[in-house]
């Protein structure tokens, strides 16, 4: 027979003390009563143990002196019977004092349903004993079921476990079963609506006053969210750390001295940063940082790293680092001190972007820029004779008309000398005008001869236009000027100038051709600018440019039979006088043509009141 | 607009289209020097709005002019029937357009500068190109008026005698008796005032084919 609870126990036992009793009183024999004595001790507490000490020793003293067996030994047999009582009494006391110890505790310590979170104890096999109310509540089942469930196998309570972590947690529960440790786990448990939480789960083995494992107690915490924050937590460090790998660019930090401690991982990879040994080999290669340098920019290196550092200012520069292969790539490098309140540098930052590709494209695209020119030069020079045929032709054409009609004047019978005289002096003026283009040829063509000097460029203009009169006339071209009175001077080439004007002048010119002889207007406007320029505009009515960008390219043109060459001689004229040059649409239709031009510095101050009188 | 000229209504004239003033100017003056007239204009638009005088002459045309450029006028020219020949004056020797020019029935092709003599001689074949040619259509309205008098008959027998055919077989052909062929053929020489076959020839060869 197996009494499992203390209740069975202490029926049973006072049912043997009563029997003992009655048999002491039947035979008449005291010391069957010590099992009374000690039921009572065992079952009731030493104080009511010690009460029914003096009851048996009374009742032994009412046996043995009441029998008529005589007195003989009586006093002794009842000091011996009282002696063994309080003996046995004795013994159980201090034999008790656990137990009674243990139920204290039960009755006074908290409950299991009294424990925040969910409250467990298992068997010293591991085997569940109980669970919280908690706990059924969490997982949803009733006491009764759980009961069954845990009746059912061994590891019942895994069945509330995440498949994925059933592994780990049985491992480690089975650790903790064979040493004794306590078990610390943390595993998702599945709610009564099929959801999962994280629990961390801690559990101490309960031992015995031998030492022995008694069965083990255990609390189990929800520390789901706790575990989300962290997670969330862990995922935006990934993201940072990631961001930082995957900028494409090389990041590092460095502390107030400049020493690097921090290269992200594209710094690593480029620069072949031995990462195992980045601390100690980074430190002593970066504290020379310079020797990764290019040796033409160490020295240029060097200087503006010590200026930055000592006076804490964030630094920028450009220059050749050797990569990871050897070779050496412009590196554009940037680093910004970060402080605290007091403004103490905590450290710096620091990154450098790999620009050896673009700084190689500039510099093949300069190269082609340049061999384009020759090209361009060589190969239109016979476009230009051509050019410069037409220029010259026209007036020599009249030279020699001229002179005909002159030696025909004057050979004639009589001979007409006042026509001659007359056709004379238009030989010279047309020899005049040939002369002109070659001045203005050689001008574009060798710069030494071309010294800026102040112009106006209002008078430019209107020389310009006195030259295209006859043009303007015959186009039927309203030409309207609106010249700035005070306009300052620039520094440019008078004859260059003209060339510019006159090209632009005469492109608006045929860029109005086709359109109604009423409405071909030409306008120019002179106006100074405050960023210490001045613009001139030309603006047509024409149909406008189908293509604004390319219209300053070499041999770009929008005329049958143009050799495209003007406007791009503008444009180097402009940009050789640093100035601008730029077309575009114009909305009430047309377009429009401008450059500026810088001020002459040393008549940046002009004012109006020293300008030429206006058209 | 310039005019120069000596104000004799049969003397040739010289038409100047130059957008180019100096050149233009320089050009009259050499032609006024031999006594030609001129006239000229800074573009091809100008010279179709004004109205040109009924005179014999030629036209200079510049080939590089904004608007119309040479070639152009000379097409648009051709197009209303102006048949005056034409000197092509050119700033750059351009092989194609002198031969695009030629075909089109330009006198000549020339490039500036040209030299005077050389100006002036194509100006004089130009011009007398165009007197001949004036001549030339006089005679052939004067003569289509004649053969417009003729009787159909008569047409059919003057179309058979230049063709060579002899009596009998214009007779055979129009199906009627020779004595009536010689009548007709007799009337039409009257009537063409043809003295002779080759004088007759020469006449029906100066119709306009579309008049025949």
């Amino acid at each position: 027979m197996e009494l499992t609870s203390t209740k069975q126990r202490r029926v049973v036992a006072l049912a043997i003390g009563a029997a003992c009793v009655l048999l002491a009183l039947f035979v008449y024999e005291p010391y069957v009563l010590l099992v009374a004595v000690a039921v009572i001790c065992i079952c009731i507490g030493w104080e009511a143990g010690l009460a029914a000490v003096a009851a048996a020793g009374l009742l032994s003293c009412m046996i043995l002196f009441s029998l008529e067996l005589g007195a003989t030994g009586g006093a002794v047999r009842l000091a011996v019977f009282v002696v063994a009582a309080l003996a046995l009494w004795f013994v159980i006391k201090i034999f008790r004092t656990m137990s009674f110890y243990d139920r204290v505790y039960h009755d006074t310590g908290p409950g299991v349903a009294d424990i925040p979170g969910i409250g467990w104890s298992a068997s010293a096999d591991g085997r569940l004993r109980l669970v919280s109310p908690a706990a059924l509540e969490y997982v949803g089942v009733t006491a009764d079921e759980m009961r069954r469930i845990m009746d059912g196998d061994d590891y019942h309570w895994t069945q509330f476990v995440h498949s994925d972590d059933v592994e780990a947690s049985m491992a480690r529960w089975r650790h903790s079963l064979q040493t004794g440790e306590p078990v610390i786990d943390e595993h998702r448990m599945r709610r009564f609506d099929g959801t999962y939480r994280w629990f961390r789960d801690t559990g101490i083995a309960s031992r015995n006053e031998y030492g022995r494992i008694t069965g083990w107690y255990g609390h189990t915490a929800d520390i789901d969210d706790q575990k989300k924050a962290e997670s969330a937590l862990r995922e935006r460090e990934r993201e940072l750390r990631l961001l930082v790998d995957t900028v494409p660019t090389m990041i590092w930090l460095m502390t107030p001295a400049g020493l690097p401690y921090y290269f992200n991982k594209r710094f690593v990879d480029w620069a072949g940063i031995d990462s195992a040994k980045a601390q100690p080999r980074g430190t002593r290669q970066f504290a020379s940082h310079v020797e990764l340098f290019h040796p033409d920019d160490r020295a240029a290196v060097k200087a503006v790293f010590e200026k930055s550092f000592a006076r804490g200012e964030p630094l920028q520069h450009k220059g050749r680092l050797c990569r990871k292969d050897g070779e050496y790539r412009w590196i554009d490098s940037r680093f910004e001190p970060l402080r605290d309140e007091d403004g103490t540098i905590l450290r710096w930052y620091g990154v450098n972007f790999d620009i050896d590709d673009e700084v190689r494209a500039q510099e093949s695209l300069r190269l082609a820029d340049e061999r384009l020119a020759r090209a361009l030069r060589a190969a239109s020079l016979s476009e230009l004779s051509v050019s410069i045929a037409h220029e010259l032709n026209q007036p020599l054409q009249a030279v020699v008309a001229n002179t005909g009609a002159f030696q025909r004047w004057l050979n004639a019978d009589p001979p007409n000398y006042s026509h001659a005289s007359r056709v004379a002096k238009k030989i010279i003026r047309n020899a005049d005008a040939a002369a002109q283009v070659i001045t203005r040829i050689r001008a574009l063509f060798s710069k030494t001869e071309a010294e800026p000097h102040p112009i106006d460029l209002n008078a430019v203009i209107r020389e310009v236009c006195d030259l295209l009169g006859d043009r303007l006339a015959s186009s039927s071209v309203k030409l309207d000027l609106q010249l700035d009175p005070g306009l300052p001077a620039t520094a440019a080439d008078n004859v260059q100038m003209e060339q510019v004007v006159l090209n632009i002048v005469r492109n608006g010119i045929e860029a109005m051709q086709d359109v109604n002889i009423n409405a071909r207007s030409l306008r120019i406007v002179s106006r100074r600018q405050n960023d210490g320029t001045v613009e001139v505009e030309v603006r047509d009515s024409g149909r406008g440019l189908g293509n604004p960008e390319r219209i300053f390219d070499a041999f770009y043109t929008t005329k049958p039979d143009g050799m495209g060459m003007g406007l791009a001689i503008c444009h180097s004229i402009v940009e050789a006088h640093r100035g601008r040059l730029w077309a575009e649409n114009v909305e009430t239709g047309g377009a429009s043509i401008t450059f500026s031009l810088p001020i002459c510095a040393a008549d940046s101050t002009k004012t109006s009141t020293g300008a030429t009188v206006g058209v | 607009m310039g005019v120069a000229t000596s104000g004799i209504a049969d003397s040739p004239i010289t038409i100047l289209v130059d957008d180019d003033a100096t050149v233009r100017d320089a050009l009259e003056e050499l032609l006024n020097s031999v006594g030609i007239d001129t006239m000229s204009f800074s573009s091809g638009q100008e010279l179709l709005d004004a109205k040109l005088p009924d005179r014999p002459g030629c036209l200079v045309l510049d080939v590089r002019m904004p608007g119309l450029s040479g070639l152009d006028l000379q097409h648009v020219l051709a197009t209303k029937g102006i048949l005056t020949p034409i000197v092509f004056l050119t700033g750059h020797g351009d092989i194609a357009m002198g031969v695009q020019a030629m075909k089109a029935g330009a006198v000549d092709f020339l490039t500036k500068p040209v030299r005077d003599q050389t100006f002036l001689d194509a100006v004089s074949t130009a011009i007398a190109n165009d007197v001949a040619r004036r001549a030339a259509s006089t005679v052939s309205r004067k003569n289509v008026a004649l053969y417009e008098i003729l009787t159909p008959r008569e047409r059919e027998v003057l179309r058979l005698v230049v063709s060579g055919a002899i009596n009998k077989q214009i007779a055979s052909d129009l199906g009627i008796s020779e004595i009536t062929v010689k009548l007709h053929r007799s009337n039409m020489m009257k009537k063409m005032n043809a003295r002779s076959i080759s004088h007759l020839f020469n006449v029906w060869q100066s119709l306009p084919v579309d008049s025949r």
